[in-house]
């Protein structure tokens, strides 16, 4: 089982977008996927059509519940959904309740391994205990990032902190998200990002009204706008993180 | 894999006109949406001996559209790979890599694919939905056509299905739509396994092949009868693999054919007194024959498999050099398989199945005073034949040192088949726990003396290959020279292997085993 982890510092970023439509393109191929949705705002669990819960969080975090009692199947075969719950905007606190917490998390899904052959966690932003549960569980990182100079910077700072806090097998693989070609600036950081420390993804999600959509439609961008630019970027960007 | 659907159900429905009916029933009671209907066709494969079937594997070349795909599904999860084109891969090293691979090969090992039934597919999927237009319950209807080929003749349309996968965490939604179908459509659950059902429509029932040994005596019965039934299923799975071997599909056919023949030949040999002593003695003759214009390709066969374990028992650099010989075996293998096609062709062979299939069925009384143990009960003369056998292999073992000539090991080889044909004709009279114990004991002997002859007999036909080669001049001087070092490689593990006996000897004869053996056959 590989789990990988949609996740920035910054909302609205295209995170969410990010795991629903590369884990319905694992899905599609095969994979047995699941989306875990960690954000108590409940976007990812909202565009499978899935009701969100306000309690249950944590009931989660402790165990006590039968894991697979929380997942939904969505619309699409092989692809499931641990839906969200609003009171997991207390997840940190749960989390706090335990000797290791940062460990927690990856103990709560690890029973989830013969299940699914690919786990993507949709994060809230922010840096908390949850997103260390989060560096702790995944094997890597996806970091949606919006190519402005703060946002370059965000990740610099992304990644001192990882690197200072020993998350040394931790893959962190940017690419840039909400790519507006028209500005002079997102051309320039697109092809020199100016960080150093990690290498971009060579695919970029362009900024487009097809994702905005989702919202509306509720379903993964390949469902309704296949031969959009956007979807075919999503493609592109599942077969280079699938290559490795 | 993918996915496991948790209990998916299914229905099979008598007609068109009650699927139908169930369809507009359904329509007015849940918030069903209809996907287009999709056209496949599938060609459900397997071994010549089920061994897909066996493992509860059902294996399927899918085309839909331009593309082909292969299928397996196991225990409702499944995996699936693309193929290249529309050819099937006949044989596990032909499969594209990946979990399909991983999980067939070693099911299937060296056997090949055959395609087995035809069947064309409709299938429209239907979902239930929810207020928020979420998919809550999947219902797939299917129409199945047998075939005769792709785009063939129809043979016989299956049953429309209806089958329903619940969706993860909507188990009530489901709940609610079976007992609809159940008690408001009084439909009933069956579980249809197309390939099956597919099969039925031609006359077939998987697994039809059976293992050559299957067959239940009674330690009651008379000799004679026991000895006949033994030599009726060798001559079914000559028969059955004749085809095969024709055809060259697989290696397998001709192994399992030739060692049809073998048995054959031991239970005539080994259970004396039971039929006519002109009818042993010709047809002892008879088969040895078989087995003799059998033997070349089958060796053949064995050294084309070697050709990896030799081009790894090489230095990296030598490894290639074998293409040579790997050339050299595949051409005689063509020119002995055509001229075992022909003996098999031959009058000979055909009289000598025609004579043999009619001494089995026509149970002549025999002389007593030629066959004096066709009428004594079976466990008698079993339990004596074997209490023999057992006790010449240990007689003969024991007496083998470390200065004992070569000769001596194969001699006992020879006797340890004896004893296991034996142990194993007669397996289905004893209690089999106790009888499978002594039959592992015995194999394990087996393997150590059956190596030490191997490699010897790889080591002269390696010599034998390299002469020929060069009188067919193509023998390049860097192959013979990889072949020399192959048969210093197998002269040293032949050593080795020499070395090993009389610990695997002294296993096999333990005080322990000498007394199972006689508490089971000593009379």
């Amino acid at each position: 089982m590989k789990i990988l982890a949609t996740y920035n510092i910054k909302g609205g970023v295209g995170k969410t977008a990010a795991a629903v439509n590369l884990a319905y393109l694992a899905a599609r191929e095969g994979a047995r996927t699941l989306v875990v949705d960690l954000d108590p705002q409940g976007a990812s669990t909202f565009y499978f059509r899935i009701k969100a819960k306000r309690k249950g969080g944590k009931q989660l975090i402790q165990g006590k519940r039968n894991i697979h009692t929380f997942i939904r199947g969505t619309d699409y075969e092989g692809l499931d959904l641990l839906r969200a719950r609003f009171s997991f905007r207390n997840m940190d606190l749960q989390l706090s309740d335990f000797k290791k917490p940062a460990r927690r998390l990856a103990r709560v899904i690890k029973p989830l391994a013969k299940d699914y052959d690919l786990i993507f966690l949709d994060c809230p932003p922010s840096i908390s205990l949850v997103s260390e549960s989060v560096f702790v569980a995944a094997d890597t990182l996806l970091v949606p990032t919006i190519p402005t100079t703060l946002s370059v910077r965000t990740l610099q700072q992304l990644g001192r902190h990882l690197h200072g806090g020993g998350h040394k097998k931790l893959r962190v693989r940017p690419f840039f998200s909400m790519v507006d070609r028209r500005k002079s600036l997102h051309r320039q950081i697109c092809e020199q990002p100016g960080d150093k420390t990690y290498t971009f993804l060579e695919t970029h999600i362009p900024y487009a009204s097809a994702v905005e959509q989702m919202g509306i439609r509720r379903a993964p961008l390949a469902t309704y706008a296949r031969s959009t630019p956007a979807a075919r970027a999503f493609e592109a960007l599942w077969s280079e993180i699938k290559e490795g | 894999m993918g996915p496991r659907p948790n209990l998916p159900v299914a229905y099979e429905i008598e007609s068109e006109t009650s699927l139908r009916r169930v369809l507009k029933m359904l329509a007015e009671h849940f918030p069903l949406e209809r996907s287009p209907a999709l056209e496949r066709h599938l060609v459900c494969l397997d071994t010549f001996d089920w061994r897909l079937y066996r493992a509860d594997a059902r294996l399927s070349a899918v085309t839909r559209g331009q593309g082909t795909l292969l299928r397996l599904e196991v225990n409702g999860s499944w995996c699936e790979s693309s193929l290249n084109g529309s050819v099937v891969p006949a044989f596990s090293w032909e499969l594209p890599a990946g979990d399909l691979h991983d999980l067939i090969a070693p099911l299937i090992d060296v056997r090949c694919l055959l395609p087995l039934v035809n069947l064309q597919v409709r299938e429209q999927a239907l979902r239930i939905l929810n207020a928020d237009q979420k998919t809550v319950v999947r219902l797939t209807i299917e129409h199945t056509t047998v075939t005769t080929s792709e785009g063939g003749q129809p043979v016989e349309s299956l049953q429309p299905v209806l089958r329903l996968a619940p969706v993860k965490g909507y188990q009530k939604a489901a709940r609610r739509v079976t007992d609809f179908l159940e008690s408001e459509l009084k439909l009933a659950r069956s579980s249809p396994d197309p390939m099956v059902l597919a099969l039925a429509a031609i006359g077939r029932t998987p697994g039809d092949r059976r293992d050559r040994l299957t067959f239940e005596l009674d330690s009651a019965m008379r000799c004679d009868a026991a000895l006949r039934t033994i030599h009726r299923t060798q001559l079914d799975t000559m028969r059955l693999n004749e085809d095969g071997v024709r055809r060259n599909l697989d290696s397998e056919f001709l192994h399992e054919f030739r060692v049809a023949v073998r048995r054959t030949r031991a239970a005539l040999a080994q259970v004396r007194g039971v039929y006519p002593p002109d009818v042993v003695a010709h047809f002892k003759k008879e088969f040895r024959w078989l087995g003799g214009v059998t033997g070349p390709v089958r060796d053949l066969d064995v050294y084309l498999f070697m050709m990896d374990d030799y081009r790894a028992e090489l230095p990296e650099a030598l490894g290639d050099e074998l293409t040579p010989l790997h050339e050299h075996l595949r051409r005689h293998h063509r020119s002995e398989h055509r001229r075992l096609v022909r003996a098999l062709g031959s009058e000979r062979y055909q009289t000598l199945l025609h004579d043999w299939q009619q001494f089995l069925d026509t149970a002549d009384e025999c002389d007593p005073e030629f066959c004096p143990n066709a009428t004594r009960p079976l466990a008698e003369v079993s339990s004596q034949r074997i209490w023999k056998a057992f006790r010449r292999v240990v007689s003969q073992g024991r007496a083998i040192t470390a200065e004992t000539p070569a000769e001596a090991l194969h001699r006992l080889r020879i006797e340890c088949k004896k004893l296991r044909y034996l142990m194993e004709f007669f397996r289905s009279i004893h209690d089999p726990k106790q009888i499978g114990r002594l039959i592992r004991a015995l194999k394990k002997l087996q393997v150590n003396l059956g190596d030490f002859n191997d490699l010897e007999i790889q080591q002269g036909s390696l010599e034998r290959f390299a002469l020929e080669m060069s009188e067919e001049g193509e023998a390049p001087v860097r192959c013979l020279m990889a072949m020399g070092r192959l048969v210093d490689h197998l002269y040293e593990r032949q050593k080795t292997e020499r070395t090993r006996f009389s610990r695997c000897f002294a296993r096999f004869s333990t005080s322990a085993n000498e007394k199972r053996f006689r508490r089971l056959f000593k009379r």
